[in-house]
């Protein structure tokens, strides 16, 4: 019997040898490849996820804005409310207050009832982190904050990670940027626009960042979130420019590979200018009167 | 008997590779789909506020909210001359539409893709109720935001 036992010659062992090589290099590569992209993906994936949760609730906040319930000032538990004093705490804006990383970030407060004897006041501002230079977006809220059973609901709660910057602009029924609209914790970019001036109004002497509330009419948020992770491969600098000059943000980041997504949403406070007057003048339902909230 | 121990022959196993290499373009090519998918979620996402924003600005200002119809604009930012309150709006919707004034990088406007296609209209209704809607259109005039409300 004649039995062949010819093995492999060294060319085909070479030959497969590099065809290994090359094919196990591409498993290799490819393994980077859908790793990168697999973070890449779940760090969009994060911000797009954060951004919608939140400015839903955010949105929804600001429609409240200034909401007051017909049996509040009766009934509320919070003591000697009157409609001057809750006016003042509407909404407010302190430009550049609690500016987190680049310092140019704003600081929201808003107040809304939610039935005769519950008041919300909310409290939006940067915070940083404790074991890193980042900040995020934190919220305070308080239930019926000026009675002596005040409840804070929450306090510097985590709202949105990682925020770089975080603009409240607001408008009038102009569609004109309206400085000050502030009644506590305000900086100096509202000082310098007169915020301490009195003015005569209908609810008695206010000051004009308190008496502003009367005329906002359109809250515009710009929220810049960045990854938690880093994502590219390469860095490259960063321009964030939020907003109409002077009173938007405009930063300048230097070289990282992080990515940021800006997400803006405007608002009609439909809570704030005028509804009460207006329904009292005419009698009617604001959902009935045609020139509500003007 | 003579027994052939033949392995497979290197055109085989070149052929084996090219195919296997193809499974692995078209892995490749899923993965790239997927963060388009990401991305265009996103734009989705920052169209959806956007179109709210027109809705609030027609509620915002109900009595004048016939004029806020026929806004009809592709890919080109306008400068229109922002005269009365509604000529503003439509000029504000025009940039951020464009995404104007959002994210820079490297000193340019990070503008979503857009097409001849892409077109972006408001419509207004009178009738015994009045009523505010958005078409959006993008991605090459395939994704549609429809958005409609009762103004007054």
């Amino acid at each position: 019997m004649k039995l062949k036992n010819s093995g492999f010659t060294l060319a085909e062992v070479l030959v497969a040898t590099v065809i290994g090589i090359i094919s196990i290099a591409a498993a290799f590569a490819s393994y980077g490849y859908f790793n990168k992209s697999y973070k890449s993906i779940s760090q969009k994936a994060n911000i797009n996820n954060t951004a919608r949760e939140a400015l839903s609730i955010l949105t929804k906040e600001l429609r409240n804005a200034g909401y007051v319930d017909p049996n509040y000032l009766a009934n509320s538990p919070e003591s000697n409310r009157t409609e001057r004093t809750v006016r003042m705490d509407f909404i407010s804006v302190s430009s550049k207050r609690f500016g987190g990383k680049y310092g140019q970030s704003d600081y929201l407060q808003l107040w809304y009832t939610n039935s005769a004897k519950e008041s919300h006041y909310i409290v939006y501002m940067l915070q940083k982190y404790q074991d890193s230079n980042d900040y995020y977006l934190a919220k305070y809220a308080t239930l019926n904050r000026h009675a002596g059973n005040a409840k804070m609901y929450m306090r510097n709660e985590l709202f949105i990670p990682y925020v770089e910057d975080f603009q409240v602009i607001l408008k009038d029924k102009e569609g004109k940027i309206l400085v000050p609209v502030c009644n506590s914790g305000c900086g100096s970019v509202e000082d310098s626009q007169g915020r301490l001036t009195l003015v005569n109004t209908k609810y008695g002497r206010l000051t004009k960042g308190q008496a502003n509330v009367d005329l906002v009419h359109t809250a515009e948020i710009y929220l810049t979130i960045r990854s938690p992770k880093e994502v590219y491969t390469t860095a490259k600098p960063t321009k964030i420019i939020n907003g109409e000059a002077p009173h938007g943000s405009n930063i300048n980041i230097p070289a990282d590979k992080y990515h940021r997504e800006t997400f803006f949403v405007s608002v009609h406070t439909r809570n704030l200018a005028k509804h009460v007057a207006i329904s009292e003048q005419t009698g009617t339902s604001i959902g009935e009167s045609s020139s509500y909230n003007k | 008997m003579v027994k052939s121990n033949k392995g497979i022959s290197i055109i085989e196993s070149l052929v084996c590779i090219v195919i296997i290499g193809i499974g692995f373009i078209a892995i490749m090519q899923l993965s790239a789909f997927s963060i388009n998918s990401m991305d265009r979620a996103t734009e989705r996402n920052k169209l959806n506020y956007l179109s709210e924003m027109v809705m609030e600005d027609m509620i915002g200002d109900p009595d004048n909210v016939s004029k806020y119809g026929n806004f009809n604009k592709t890919c080109s930012s306008g400068n229109q001359n922002a005269s009365d309150l509604h000529t503003r709006m439509k000029k504000k919707w025009d940039d951020k539409l464009q995404e104007k004034n959002l994210i820079k990088v490297n000193n340019k406007d990070r503008k979503p893709k857009c097409d001849t296609y892409d077109t972006k209209k408001t419509y207004v209704n009178s009738g015994t109720n009045t009523t505010g809607r958005v078409n959006f259109f993008t991605g090459k005039g395939k994704r549609k935001k429809y958005l409609g409300v009762v103004v007054k």
